[in-house]
């Protein structure tokens, strides 16, 4: 049987790890607790609750800094709201074990896309005509290199079916889909990697309400479980906020690249489980 | 940035942490509560259990929630008032964003906020 120490500190790194990458910490929450004994539909009902505040306790200093960029957010969270609503309606008709493979590819192309940008601190983006329209550009203060940083978005065009993609996954599997969205961000839209990471914590919250939804009429959520988690996460997520701003874009980069590592590993294991 | 921006970041800042600050509270009484009358840290799981959300969406919930407080506060109503607090934390962000570009004028980004806010309404009331 699992106690509220246990959960609540898989929950405290699962929250700083996410901040730090732009992820809601369900990957490693719902492996872990299962891992330890818990049924995984019980892990999963109470992650979908903790992502949301994973996301509102990193995002509250994130907004404050204007590491977040709210237009891009909202912009993207349309398509993604609708993915979440869509993946979660067909869950139960859809089996979810090619999805995992196909997943598992998506994350394993943006790896090397990423991967080829690792050194990359700063890059000029040429912004096309949708993204000057939709205002897609913003300024946020490095703190390593003390100075403000101007960027601009570009491709919204683009990224919006990315990123409805991202919101089935994240409505089918029970996730945030942090992993697949700041993937679009930074591969796609040219995003810098800290404000990708920022502005994908804002989304997951949104994304993970409507996802979260669902359980409540499952029987499958345990308020006693959420909550532990939930605190968990808001411990874990606020600590990370502090320190994001302090880091290069680089090693943000770098962090994400092991995650997401991890990540495919998961998918392509739930899936040749499946099998 | 500009001052207008700067005044949507500070607000939707403000949500977030009043809403974060007001659901650890809620959520942490009550389980420290529960292990103040029962003695246990454990997290059992079980269809009888007290914890378990047994149907109904979020706005059910949220008003049996609120309903069940007014009546008086147990160790389950203190944890569910947390849980309703940090489900409704993203959502009055998204109100605060639509009315925020409504006073601005910005149409683009009221239709913008406003498709979300519209999705996820349907969500919470559909499931």
């Amino acid at each position: 049987m699992i106690d509220i120490t246990t959960a609540l500190l898989v929950a405290v790194f699962a929250g700083f790890v996410g901040s730090l990458v732009g992820l809601g910490g369900a990957v490693i929450i719902t492996p872990v607790l299962t891992f330890l004994g818990l049924d995984i539909k019980l892990a999963i009902a109470a992650s979908m609750v903790a992502i949301i505040a994973t996301s509102s306790g990193s995002a509250s200093s994130y907004v404050r800094d204007g590491l977040s960029n709210i237009r891009a957010a909202f912009y993207l969270e349309m398509f993604t709201a609708v993915g979440a609503v869509i993946g979660a309606l067909i869950t139960s008709f859809i089996s979810p074990v090619y999805l995992y493979f196909f997943f598992a590819a998506f994350l394993t192309t943006s790896f090397y896309g990423i991967f080829g940008r690792r050194n990359r601190e700063f890059s000029e983006v040429k912004q096309d005509g949708f993204a000057r329209w939709l205002g897609l550009e913003g300024t946020y203060f490095d703190k390593p290199s003390a100075k403000n940083v101007d960027y601009k978005l570009t491709r919204p065009a683009a990224a919006g079916p990315g990123m409805f993609v991202a919101g089935i996954a994240a409505g089918m599997l029970g996730i945030g889909a942090g992993g697949f969205k700041v993937s679009i961000h930074e591969l796609v839209m040219g995003m810098p990697s800290k404000v990708s990471t920022a502005t994908s914590n804002f989304i997951i919250g949104m994304t993970a309400l409507a996802g979260a939804s669902v359980y409540f009429a499952s029987g499958l959520l345990y308020l006693n479980l959420a909550a532990t988690l939930a605190i968990g996460t808001t411990i874990g997520a606020t600590t990370g906020a502090r320190v994001l701003p302090r880091m290069r874009n680089r090693t943000v980069k770098a962090l994400f690249l092991i995650v997401l590592a991890v990540l495919i590993v998961e998918m392509l294991s739930k899936g040749v489980t499946l099998l | 940035m500009s001052i207008r921006s700067a005044t949507l970041q500070l607000g939707i800042s403000w949500i977030l942490r009043i809403g974060v600050v007001l659901s650890v509270l809620f959520e942490a009484s009550g389980l420290l509560l529960d292990y103040l009358q029962t003695g246990s840290a454990s997290l059992g799981f079980s269809d009888q259990s007290i914890w378990r959300v047994r149907g109904g969406n979020f706005f059910d919930f949220a008003l049996t929630t609120v309903r069940s407080a007014l009546t008086g506060l147990t160790s389950v109503e203190l944890v569910s008032l947390g849980i309703v607090t940090l489900m409704l934390t993203p959502y009055f962000r998204i109100i605060a964003a639509v009315v925020y570009y409504g006073v601005e004028k910005d149409w683009k980004y009221v239709a913008i906020t406003f498709f979300v806010f519209s999705v996820i309404t349907a969500a919470l009331i559909i499931f």
